[in-house]
Order: C-alpha cells, then structure tokens, then sequence
C-alpha cells in the first residue's frame, strides 16, 4: 500500500497518529516542501526491490529473510542479533528528498530499556541469502559472498546515521497507542538519490554483548499485517517532467509539465512554479542549485547558472530571447530547470546538517540556436549518471534507456522522455560494458530484462520494467574475476526450431587480471543464473586463454557462439574462439594477436570481421574460423580497433567495415568474391580518440564521439564529416571538452544516445 | 612518496610508515579526523597510505606513473592506522582528470578493541581494454579514501599515454 501520513490518520486511528507526530517532531525545522509520501509494502505496492533479514550471530548461516519478523538483540558475544532493512523507492523515481523517516513496529518488547543505532550498509545483498556470514546465496563458497567485514554481521558505515530507544513500556503493533520507533535516515536517502548505492540500513544495539533481555523483536514487510511492516516517510519536491527544448534564430523555447502530487501523498506546500538557470556550452554544475526559503531574483547568477526565469504562476513554457544576456547562433546552451513551491524550496535536496542544497536528479536540457533551420538542434533530454561511463547504453526501442556505471550502479531512462523509470539499481560493482536488453516477447523469462556483469565477477539479471533483481549469481565462485565485457545471449526463441533448449543462454568471458592463460568462458542459465558450462583456458585440450574485453557473439546460421581475447601479448595463442553453444567445446580458435573489440558478422552471417588491438581488421570464415586467405586483412596502422567494426552491405561484391582506431575513423570495402580489402574512402576522417562507431545498412551516415565535446555525422558514402553536434565543449572542470561515448541507435524513434565524462546521457535525433 | 608495501628486506616498516603518513598529512591535509582511543584515552587520528601498482608487472611493485598503453589493473592498497575499534566503512573513489569519478566503492571492516588498529584493503580496477585505455584518460588521477564518510587521504597518480 502506498498512503500518506494523513490518509493513515483519518483512516487508521490514533495509534498513527501517534507516528505521525514523532515523525513531526523529529523532522527538521525547514519543512515546507511540497509532498509527504510513505512507503510501505501493501496490496497496491508489493516493495519487490525491498528487503529485510535478521543477521543472527548464532546461527549465522540462516538466512531469515522470509520471516515476518527483524529481531535485533544484545546477549553475548555470539548471539547478538541485528537487522538489515532495505526499501524500494521506486514510488518516487523524480524527486529532490527533504527528509526521511525509518519506523519500524515492535511485535515483541525488550526486557530492558534499548538503544538502536541504524547506519548505512555498504555492501550488497540479497534478502534470500543474507546471514550473518554472508550476503546472498549460500550455495556458492562463502569466499565470493561473505561480508568484507571480519567475523561477517554487516558490513556497513561506522557513522551512526540515526538512533531511536524502545521502553519497557512499549507498545505493539497493532494498537490505538502502538509504539513508531523512528529513525531520521534523511541523509542516507538523500544519498540514494545523489549517485549513492542504496543497500539500505543496518540496525543495532548500541551496547551489544550484555546480557540477556535486551531483544526486541520487530515486524518484517512479511507481517501478516501489513500496517506493522517498516515504513520510510519521505518529504520531497518532485521535479518538472517533460522537458523540452526549440531552438530559433537567437532564441530558445522551453515547455515542460507541471508535477502533480504523487496518489496518496499529502500535500504540504501547494507548487507554485519554476526557477531556471542557464550556462553557455557547458551543463550548469551539478552543485549549482538555489538555497531553500529565497528567491535568487532574474538575473542572479547561482553557482555557474544564471537565472533567467523566475516564475511564481506555474508557467509550463518560457521563451528565452536573450534575457540577462543575449543568445549567440551557434553556442549550446544549457537549462537546469528547478520546480518551486510557496515557500520557495526547490526540487534540490536540502540539508539539515549544511543548511545548504544539494542537486540530486534535476530537469535539464540543451538546445542550439542558429540563423537557419538547418543550423539549429537540440538534445531530446539529458540525465544525470553520476559516472564517467563510456559505453554504449543499453536500448529496447522506443522504451528503455540502461547506462550501468563505474559507481555500481544501473539507471533505468524512459527513452521517450530521459525521466527515470525508477531509482537506480544498485549493484555490487561497476559496469564497463553495454549488456544485453532482451524484450519479453522473445525472452524465456517471459519479461523484459538485462543482463548485467560487473567488475566484482557478479552477473545479475533484472527486470527492466521494475528495476527488480531476478537473479544474481558468481559464475566462478573466486572473487579474482572481473567482468569487463557485456554479455551475448542466444535466444532460444529465435533458434530453429524454438525451444530446445528452454532458456535463453547468457555467455561471457572473465577478465582475471594478470592471468594470461587460465580465463574462462561461461554459459549461464538465463532464467536461473545456474552455470551450464565453462570452458577454461589451458585445461585438458584447451589452449591458453588471457583476459576477455568483449562481448561474445551468438552465430545462429552456424551454431556456434565467437569470442575474442587477448593473447600474452603475442601470436603464440588463440585471441579468437569458436564454441559450441550447448557445451562448450572449442570448436575453432585463430592465433590473430590481443583484440579486445568484440567480433561483428556480415548482414547475411557470412563473414566474420574482427579488429585486433594492431589496428589490423580480419576477415574470418565462420566455416573454419580462420580468415578466407593470406590477404584477408587490412592494417590501418591507427592503433587498437575500438569497440567493434561496424558492418553494412554495399553493392556487390562489397561489404563496407567502418572502425575507429586511435586518431580516426576508417572504413575499407571487402571484396567477398576476391575476398580483399581496400579502403573505401579517401582518407580516413580524423575525430580526436574516436568512440566505435555505429551504423546500419540503408542509413547513409556513421554515428561516433569523440573526447572533443561532439557527436561526429559522417556520410558513408564519401567519408566525409557532414554535421557535429555539440555534446559539451567543457566540462566545466579543467576547460576541456567532454569525452563522448559509443553512441546507440534507436530506430523507432530516430534517436542517437550517449553517455558522457560529464556524468550525463544524452539524447539527439538523428540524421542531424 | 614512500610505500610500506614491496619494501625490501632490512627496511624499517614503522619509519617508512610514520614518513608516508607525514608526507600524505602535508600533501593531502586529509588526516586530521579524530576518534576516541578504545579505554576512552586520548583521541587517535586514523590515517591511511594508499598505494598502487599494476598486476601485470612482476611483484607488483608500487609506483605512481603508469602507461595507459600497458597496464593491466591498477591495483589499490590501502593500509589503515589509528581506527578506533568498531565497524567502519573505507570508501574509495578513482577520480578522472576530468574531475568525475572512474568508480566509487565501499568496504567494510572491523576492528577489534584487542587488535592493533589497523586495517588493510585491496582494490583491482580492471583497465586493459576497457573504454578507459582506448578513450585515453591520460593525465593525474587520484585515488581519494574516506572512512565512515570522512575524507582521509588522497594519492595522486600520473597516466601517460
């Protein structure tokens, strides 16, 4: 169920009244924001991302996380008990927090007075396989899933976020004067919404070890009744959605929607209208927000933004003609737009601790103006990632944006309209790599999902609708793995005949750090997580195999799953491998030297191309897994292929390849009769440290960043660079541009995404 | 800069600790945090020396300039002294020339009241291939750590192309 405060009051009695008022109490003086919303597993809000446990030091193998009970005790030293609450947010995905109140209902009181202590928990978890000594999936050796914490029983920040005491006296839940034990978590869930991982709280007795009588026992969100379960009162601001940008000649347009309260919320401040900043080719720094309670005035500069609208009418558009400065054709500017309520707090997070704001995920947008209507773009939308991630963003068309990060965590973007779908998921590592979206129509899950593997050597499968963790499993079950390449999944429903087998296979390969021979491939269980082989370099027949940066692909005209890899730095062993995809078995490898681009077929499956970190492209025969001839190379000379050839079909007899080294971008012909190379077009097209290319056959256009701030258009035909979108042509931090990621193309809106060194994703139509 | 990890044999472990900490003290003016000793004496400062090396070089032996062409990991130490006894949590985060951050991470530890108030971490950052050494992120690095939200330490480190 999701209500609010007073909704609880009129509907529930006094016993909530009672909360409510703790929860008043102990808020913080400046609380006049917009929205009051409580969180709480309910009929209507099942809380799938949650989770709650009792870590039970004497039995510290137990997973409790089905109980509907959380017990946290001081006894002695091995049978203290703690618990571990996590909630999902997803309720409020757009929203700058205020503040933030934990309460938990008491089922059975202490024997003595108690003193709880929450901190934030720093590690992740699962609520199936949480114990004492472990954080999920007791199955798999305790080596790869124990807490970093020496003698296991959380791991979590030594900085006391909130504490709360339980009488003698209290009162169980349910009752007219039932006992609210609240706890002001305000900071923690301010991170969540600032680029932190949410693994939630971690309770316990501030004086553990003394004692028998010191237990209480709590409800878990699997009470029977419900209204007992933990609860997280959130004060916010929601921010504008819908924002939109209409570049003309000197101007720029801005529309956007209103926010509407939240169904169930209680209103505290009615919205009262918007305040925006702009900055002139650079995004408004993330810092740059207005203090709560003012009102900065037109033409005020707050941080690196100057305001140049300040609406108190709730206005959905403004016009910007030039005010507080006047617009030059051909700069990008940049809007960081801030709902407002009476009494002017923003959609920021404030804090009670600074008294000064904070931006969480703000409304932003970046439009160009130009003479003509040639000259003039704009970004769809823009997000915030908090991540220097440069890998392409994972796409379903037309429906969900995903961009994993290096500060573990994956952000869920509607593609339409770049609002977060929901909060964003926290993992337990970073993610390098694009990982694979399959769409509920094809996959054997029967529902959207990715497949995620991060650099702690965890592969995770999660629901892309809800942001839901399906599965998470360790592969290897050492903790010496990192994933670095995305995974390549054989769909079982596109096999022929479908079906057989009745999952949907995950492959990948390990990156084992300085380990040259011993890595592994792995085909995973797509609807389980169980490992159905691997296959492991320099064991039995199998050659040596070093660190694997890439994606595998999946041959379903041949049967087979490619893999490249690194090779010692030499050509003494395979960095190309050909593998059955019901067992394992090498079928084929070619001695090509390190490659960590991933291998790109042919529109009709014929040809293998793959680029090696020579700078040296290979036509490969898929039969035999060796290139077609002596000469069924080109050196480009331009250092490490990056990302992946991009391949298209031309007129015959030609495939056309369009790769990225080191200073530009290239493309070559092969002849698939003569089976050569030779260069397609004049010269390469020079773009400062290029990203992978992207490109389609019919488009006419390549699609790639560069580390100088721009999306480069170049057309296929003649290799010329037609059109440069700015991205950001300063970070804003050492007067650099933004270094631009691989770009992903979505065909049924016509749209090109990136992500940025600016911590930010992008959208643009395209052609531009 | 002066390690206490790969130091040879006949160094003196608790000099070169006490020159690291000092020069880290000067060149960070991260080490000032204060926590209460366990019998509740005086109060300790927790520090922390941070060093680095890339795996794929022979005994790993720490340094602070590294070839982006080359490395394979950039491998993490930290090594933790002062901490009161208790839970606590070490972030780390690898920032970006450009100011953003590579990867933030969390681990947690205890420290027990009869130990030694020491703590050490172990942080791989995978590098090799990975978009990082193909878009170039060459320039200063740094490695900064916290404990329990409170920042410590800061290590610099050089990356050339």
């Amino acid at each position: 169920m999701i209500h609010s405060a007073g909704q609880n009051r009129l509907h529930l009695g006094r016993q909530f009244l009672v909360g409510l008022l703790v929860i008043l109490i102990a808020a913080p003086p400046l609380l006049y924001a917009e929205e009051q919303f409580t969180i709480q597993k309910s009929a209507s809000n099942t809380q799938l991302r949650a989770a709650d446990a009792t870590l039970d030091h004497g039995n510290p193998n137990t997973a409790d996380g089905a109980l509907p009970t959380l017990t946290i005790a001081t006894s002695n030293a091995s049978k203290n008990e703690r618990a571990v609450v996590q909630f999902d947010t997803s309720a409020l995905p757009n929203v700058g927090v205020k503040a933030a109140n934990m309460i938990l209902y008491i089922q059975t009181r202490p024997g003595r007075n108690r003193t709880y202590q929450t901190h934030a928990v720093t590690s992740f978890y699962t609520e199936s396989g949480v114990t004492w000594n472990s954080r999920f999936s007791t199955s798999t050796p305790a080596s790869s899933t124990a807490w970093t914490t020496s003698g296991g029983g959380g791991d979590f920040n030594g900085t006391v976020t909130a504490s709360a005491t339980v009488a003698t006296n209290s009162v169980a839940c349910p009752a007219a004067n039932q006992t609210a034990v609240t706890f002001n978590i305000t900071a923690d869930v301010q991170n969540w919404y600032n680029g932190g991982t949410n693994y939630g709280e971690e309770i316990i007795d501030s004086n553990e070890t003394t004692g028998a009588g010191g237990t209480t026992v709590f409800y878990s969100k699997e009470a029977t009744n419900l209204t007992c379960a933990p609860a997280l009162v959130v004060t916010y601001v929601q921010n504008v959605t819908k924002l939109a940008a209409a570049p003309g000649n000197g101007t720029v347009k801005l529309t956007w929607t209103n926010p509407t309260p939240i169904t169930g919320a209680t209103v505290l401040q009615p919205y009262q209208g918007t305040i925006i900043l702009r900055r002139t080719n650079v995004p408004v720094d993330k810092s740059s927000v207005p203090a709560d309670g003012s009102d900065p005035g037109l033409c005020a500069t707050v941080g690196s933004g100057v305001v140049v609208f300040d609406d108190k009418t709730s206005a959905t558009s403004f016009t910007d003609n030039g005010v507080c400065g006047a617009l030059t054709n051909g700069d990008t500017y940049f809007y960081k737009v801030f709902e407002r309520d009476n009494a002017n707090n923003y959609s920021s997070q404030y804090s009670t601790a600074t008294g000064v704001s904070s931006s969480a995920y703000t409304a932003e947008i970046a439009a160009t103006p130009a003479a003509t209507a040639a000259g003039q773009y704009f970004s769809n939308w823009v997000d915030a990632t908090y991540s220097n991630d440069l890998g392409a963003p994972s796409l379903f068309p037309n429906d969900i944006i995903v961009v994993g990060t290096g500060t573990d965590l994956l952000f869920g973007i509607s593609a339409a309209t770049g609002a977060r779908i929901y909060p964003p998921v926290s993992l337990s590592g970073p993610v390098n790599s694009r990982s694979p979206i399959i769409d509920s129509a094809d996959s054997a899950l029967g529902e959207d999902v990715i497949y995620a593997a991060d650099n702690d050597g965890l592969v995770y499968a999660v629901a892309t609708a809800t942001g839901q963790i399906l599965w998470v499993v360790n592969p290897t079950t050492t903790t010496g793995n990192s994933f670095t390449g995305g995974g390549g999944v054989r769909v079982t429903s596109l096999l022929s005949p479908p079906g057989n087998p009745a999952y949907d296979l995950l492959v990948l390969g390990t990156n084992l750090g300085a380990n040259t021979t011993g890595n592994q491939i792995i085909g995973i269980n797509g609807t389980t997580g169980a490992v159905v082989w691997t296959t492991t370099g320099n064991s039995g027949s199998i050659p040596k195999m070093d660190i694997i940066n890439s994606t595998p692909l999946i041959d379903y005209k041949n049967n087979a799953i490619w893999v490249t890899s690194r090779s010692a730095g030499g050509t003494s062993q395979p960095s190309l491998w050909k593998l059955n995809p019901t067992t394992g078995a090498v079928l084929a490898t070619a001695d090509l030297g390190d490659t960590d681009s991933s291998p790109t077929f042919s529109d009709n499956g014929s040809i293998l191309f793959l680029g090696t970190n020579a700078g040296t492209i290979y036509a490969i025969n898929p039969a035999t897994g060796q290139p077609f001839s002596s000469s069924s190379n080109f050196a480009s000379g331009d250092g490490p292929v990056i990302g992946y050839p991009a391949v298209t079909t031309s007129t015959y007899p030609y495939d056309i390849v369009v790769f990225s080294g080191a200073t530009a971008v290239h493309a070559v012909k092969f002849n698939y009769v003569t089976n050569t190379f030779s260069t397609a077009w004049a010269s390469p097209v020079t773009v400062s440290v290029p990203s992978a290319p992207v490109t389609y056959t019919g488009l006419g256009k390549v699609y790639v960043g560069g580390n100088d701030g721009l999306i480069h258009e170049i057309d296929l035909a003649t290799g010329t660079d037609d059109f440069d979108v700015i991205i950001n042509l300063d970070n804003g931090l050492n007067n650099e541009p933004a270094f631009v990621g691989n770009p992903s193309l979505d065909l049924s809106l016509m749209r090109v995404y990136v992500s940025t060194n600016d911590q930010r994703a992008y959208s643009f139509n395209f052609p531009f | 800069m002066r390690f206490i990890w790969g130091e040879g044999p006949g160094g003196s472990k608790r000099g070169l600790l006490a020159g690291s900490i000092l020069v880290l003290c000067f060149a960070s003016m991260s080490c000032a945090m204060q926590s209460s000793s366990a019998d509740g004496g005086s109060p300790v400062s927790p520090t922390a020396v941070i060093s680095l090396c890339d795996d794929a070089v022979a005994g790993c032996p720490p340094t602070t300039s590294f070839s982006l062409s080359t490395i394979r990991d950039l491998v993490i130490k930290v090594d933790w002294y002062g901490v009161s006894p208790g839970n606590h949590a070490q972030e780390l985060k690898v920032i970006l020339p450009q100011g953003g951050a590579l990867e933030a991470s969390q681990t947690g530890f205890l420290v027990n009241p009869a130990g030694g108030n020491e703590f050490s971490s172990l942080r791989k950052v995978p590098l090799a291939g990975t978009w990082v050494t193909q878009r170039e992120e060459i320039g200063i690095w740094s490695v900064q750590v916290s404990l329990d939200g409170a920042p410590i330490a800061t290590q610099t480190v050089d990356m050339t192309r």
